[in-house]
């Protein structure tokens, strides 16, 4: 039987010791924070290319960063690896009130405040008031349009497959989060709300290492599918009715990834990466009322957000004795928005009389210098300095055109009104980042260390109180488990 | 010699006679500051890191290596740092968390800043009197009542805050070794934009605040073999500033409201010489002298072509230019001994004279009206005003730097301003200023002159710092600038006070050889 995987492709991924069973913690240390594919071999990269998964076969890895800790294992054996991962962090957009795209994205832009949004509604409330949409609405309903209610932040659920040969592998993931929530009042009336947010991917990654001055080529395709259903119903005693809900309208993501490394000598490489994803992040907003002594309504939100985002990276790392690296690093990431957000009265068949819509587009430039070293046979000193090349918003900068404006809301012509904004502000102060990694045996603990205490000491010296590490990783690696079992199998 | 990475070596420590240690190869700005030293004084020691601020030709290292800091010296806490690779002759770098010119962008009181009116210098004026360019040409009025952006937004024009440039987006270095010379240059950038824009069906108005700096300099060390000439090395800086405030507004028929800050070509260069000199058994003597020179320049301008603001000024129309012209000069002369009786222990002295002068002149001129700016009383808040600032320093420095275990080393550092330092709240300088204001008229006829002469001396000024050094492996270093007051308050446990153990704390991590 071919050798494993881990045999051909480590070997010919030239892959340096020190930076192997990388857990998350030790990822960050290095300043690759939501950045992993700057570098090969890193433990939270297998959750965009699962093919990544061979380079931790026969692993336990687990991560901690307050308050969850995260992980699962690898199991390899010939040509097949599986993973089963739980708690992994989840999609961002889905909890997210971000311009860039997030499904609660409500936002009023700086210079053209157009639909009313937010708050929520209770029954007396609704039934005194017959202005517009949701935005009029008071606190129970508000949980509806909440990104910080009920957060999907987690992944309940991470599965890998991973079919390999000698230089080349395929793998597929499955991976699956839902939060849910129900909560029924009654009295002189009934009110019922639910919220529910999930999300599912389905991911296939390949990898490869095609020859000896190409030791690295891979990519991988996602879908992402998001699901939102927050909904309110209530019936008052003299049976109004409020019916009021946030959902998504068929959100979803697709991620797309290529990457491949050069070696430039035998000590020298450098990696070269491309991506392009698409989202649609749309979303809904209704408000119904009917029956008793209501005016009757009927009010609709939508929310629009659909773009594409590309990123072209660069990073260049040589490798020195004792196990140590250095690398430099830097990526351009460029996100293209566009948001229209539009309401109608159904009741009276009106328009919102300013839709706001905008085209966003937003430039990050995060650029990392860090390095890897043995310190002794146990130890391990990650150290990164990170600086994004500006700041706004989110650090990166923007460009964004924003547009629209009707002046007869009986119409759903609208007219085009033009604002364009660009910031490009100066970086914030450089992040620092320092880990720490220990080998026992087969168990490696990997700290992501407070630069902070560094300076200013422990508690008993400066009577402060910052944490020792901001994150944990453990790893163990069990092959030599399988080993030894085969061997006595043999005897 | 650039290649003894010996543990005494990497600390400076080398032994008697061994003063090589031209080349920086294990210092940062935290040892640095630890023998009381900064960037400008760092080369009164050998082997310290922030000498290629000075130099880029002391970036050179036949090791790549990693340098970083994170400090609160400048006030905010921030990190700092460089990747340096090397391979044959030649060093790169490249140089994260870098400031931008505080003196240029967020000193305002400086009389060297951009945003530096007589007025934001209270301190420099004692009786008050002030030019108040941002009333007198009326800018954030006009655009308020001209229908155009809020307030806040035009206000930014002159604010130095709004827009902040602090810290540069990178800097690159390089070097490259060509025998006993090394030559070598840096470039970097620092940049922020903000830019808003907007078109109606009445007008269309444009918000554009840009500040640049663009720093280059570039050097050259001879690091000689010769017994009596150790080293020497020159360098020229240029830095190039660029300041583009502007608030464009335009109506249907065409007519504008203008307001306007910019430079006017805005620089600050330098030159410099150093020498290394070992005459003396067991002292290395280094004497440097710097010549720099700046031009901070500024024309602020607001214009109005829109009728509907004769409601607000009596002149319906107008278009005023203030003109802000600041001239800098700096000399700088030092010595310093540095002497090593042992190869655990190296102590050293240095004086420093410095001398910076300072022109300022402001002046209007009304372009609706061809008049020159007038005012009827020579401290009025129109009238001509021109400024010269003097400063004067005689600084002494005392540093001793010893190893008291084999991995564990520690550093003090004082030094004295002697001579005509005033220290004010905000900690700047204070400068022997003269401050001439006329009275005059429209054609620029001169009534009336008044001057205001102030000078005078503090005490001396002191600083003290203390600094650790622990090596943990021979490729690593730990550096910590220690807070002075542990020493009197003790730590927490017994003092129970909340004391930060130190201000900055720093690492350098050299790599071993290639595999």
């Amino acid at each position: 039987m071919k050798k494993f995987l881990l045999k051909n492709l480590f070997l010919l991924v030239f892959l340096n010791t020190a930076s192997l069973r990388a857990t998350t913690a030790f990822s960050d240390s290095l300043g690759l924070e939501n950045r992993y594919a700057l570098l090969p071999a890193q433990y939270p990269y297998i959750f965009e290319n699962p093919a990544t998964v061979f380079f931790f076969a026969n692993h336990f890895i687990a991560d901690y960063a307050a308050p969850d800790p995260s992980g699962g294992f690898i199991l390899s054996q010939e040509n097949l690896s599986v993973g089963l991962f739980s708690g992994t962090p989840s999609e961002g957009a889905l909890n997210s009130a971000a311009p860039q795209g997030g499904l609660f994205h409500l936002a009023k832009p700086t210079y053209q405040p157009q639909v009313e949004t937010g708050s929520g509604m209770t029954l007396d409330a609704a039934a005194t008031n017959s202005a517009y949409y949701l935005g009029n609405l008071q606190s129970r309903v508000s949980r509806l349009d909440d990104a910080g209610d009920l957060p999907l932040r987690k992944q309940n659920l991470s599965l890998i497959l991973a079919f390999g040969q000698s230089s080349a592998g395929l793998a597929f993931l499955w991976d699956f989060g839902r939060v849910s929530d129900q909560e029924e009042h009654e009295g002189f009336g009934k009110e019922k709300i639910s919220l529910m947010r999930q999300q599912m991917s389905l991911g296939l990654g390949f990898i490869s290492a095609p020859s000896d001055s190409l030791p690295l080529f891979d990519g991988y395709l996602k879908v992402k599918v998001y699901d939102i259903k927050n909904e309110f119903a209530a019936t008052g005693s003299g049976g109004e009715t409020i019916q009021a809900s946030y959902r998504t309208s068929g959100s979803f993501s697709t991620e797309s990834n290529l990457r491949i490394g050069i070696r430039l000598s035998s000590v020298v490489y450098s990696y070269f990466l491309g991506g392009l994803s698409f989202f649609d992040h749309s979303t809904t907003a209704n408000a119904r009322a009917h029956a008793g002594s209501l005016s009757p309504f009927h009010f609709q939100d939508t929310y629009s957000r659909t773009g594409y985002r590309y990123e072209i990276g660069f990073s260049l790392r040589r490798d020195f004795a004792q196990n140590s690296f250095a690398y430099l690093a830097m990526l351009w990431e460029a996100f293209n928005i566009d948001l229209f957000y539009d309401g109608i009265d159904h009741t009276n068949s009106q328009y919102s009389s300013e839709p706001y819509g905008a085209h966003l587009s937003y430039q990050r430039l995060p650029l990392i210098a860090g390095f890897s070293t043995r310190l002794n046979q146990t130890w391990l000193l990650n150290f990164s300095l990170r600086s994004f090349l500006y700041r706004e918003p989110a650090e990166g900068f923007v460009f964004a055109q924003e547009r629209w404006i009707r002046q007869n809301p009986a119409f759903k012509d609208r007219e085009f009104q033009e604002s364009h904004r660009t910031v490009l502000q100066n970086p914030l102060a450089t992040q620092v980042n320092m880990g720490f990694s220990c080998q026992i045996a087969e168990v490696r603990f990997d700290w992501l260390a407070s630069i902070e205490l560094l300076r200013r000491g422990p508690h008993f010296i400066s009577g402060t109180q910052i944490p020792l590490l901001t994150r944990l990783g453990i790893s163990y690696n069990f092959a030599s488990w399988f080993k030894e079992n085969k061997e006595k199998k043999e005897d | 010699m650039r290649g003894d990475f010996s543990i005494t070596s990497k600390l400076g420590l080398a032994a008697p006679l061994l003063f090589h240690l031209a080349i920086p190869t294990w210092a940062t700005l935290t040892r640095t500051a630890g023998l009381g030293l900064n960037r400008e004084t760092s080369w009164m020691f050998s082997a310290l890191y922030p000498q290629i601020y000075l130099n880029p030709a002391y970036a050179s290292t036949e090791k790549s290596r990693f340098v970083a800091d994170f400090h609160n010296l400048a006030g905010d806490l921030a990190a700092q740092g460089a990747l340096y690779l090397a391979w044959g002759k030649h060093t790169v770098g490249l140089l994260l968390g870098e400031r931008a010119s505080e003196v240029i962008w967020n000193t305002p009181e400086h009389p060297l800043s951009f945003f530096y009116t007589a007025n934001t210098a209270t301190q420099y004026v004692p009786d008050n009197r002030f030019i108040d360019p941002a009333h007198y040409l009326r800018i954030n009025t006009a655009i308020v009542n001209s229908a155009g952006l809020a307030l806040s937004d035009s206000a930014t024009i002159f604010e130095p805050n709004y827009n902040p440039l602090t810290t540069k987006n990178a800097e690159l270095i390089y070097t490259w070794s060509l025998g006993e010379f090394i030559v070598g240059a840096k470039a970097g950038l620092a940049h922020s934009h903000l830019q808003k824009e907007r078109k109606t069906k009445l007008l269309s108005e444009d918000i554009n605040l840009l500040k640049m700096q663009i720093p280059f300099s570039a050097g050259i060390l001879w690091e000689s073999k010769r017994p009596f000439l150790r080293s020497f090395d020159v360098a020229y800086h240029y830095d190039r500033y660029i300041l583009a405030n502007r608030y464009d507004e335009k109506d249907l028929q065409g007519r504008q409201v203008l307001a306007e800050l910019r430079d006017r070509g805005a620089y600050d260069q330098k030159i410099q010489a150093k020498v290394s000199l070992a005459f003396l058994q067991n002292h290395l003597f280094h004497v440097r002298v710097q010549y720099g020179w700046s031009n901070t320049s500024t024309t602020a301008r607001a214009k109005s072509e829109i009728n509907t603001l004769c409601t607000v000024f009596t002149d319906c129309y107008f278009d005023l230019e203030d003109s802000y012209q600041r001239l800098g000069q700096q000399f700088s002369l030092g010595f310093s001994d540095e002497i090593r009786h042992d190869k655990n222990f190296v102590w050293f002295f240095g004086l420093l004279w410095q001398r910076e002068e300072i022109h300022n002149s402001f002046d209007g001129y009304n372009y609706h009206t061809h008049t020159k700016r007038e005012d009827a009383t020579p401290y009025g808040n129109k009238a001509p005003v021109m400024q010269s600032f003097s400063l004067n320093e005689l600084p002494i420095f005392l540093g001793l730097e010893g190893k008291i275990h084999e991995k564990i080393s520690i550093r003090f550092g004082l030094n004295h301003a002697l001579i005509n330092r005033r220290k004010n709240l905000s900690g700047l300088a204070a400068y022997r200023e003269k401050t001439i204001s006329q009275r005059r008229s429209a054609g620029g006829y001169v009534y009336q002159t008044m001057e205001i002469e102030r000078k005078g001396q503090a005490g001396v000024l002191s600083q003290a710092a203390l600094g650790l050094s622990i090596l943990p492996t021979e490729n690593f270093s730990l550096d910590w600038l220690l807070n002075y007051a542990m020493l009197t308050q003790g730590p927490h446990a017994l003092s129970g006070k909340m004391l930060e153990f130190s201000f900055a704390v720093g690492l350098t991590y050299i790599f071993a050889d290639e595999i």
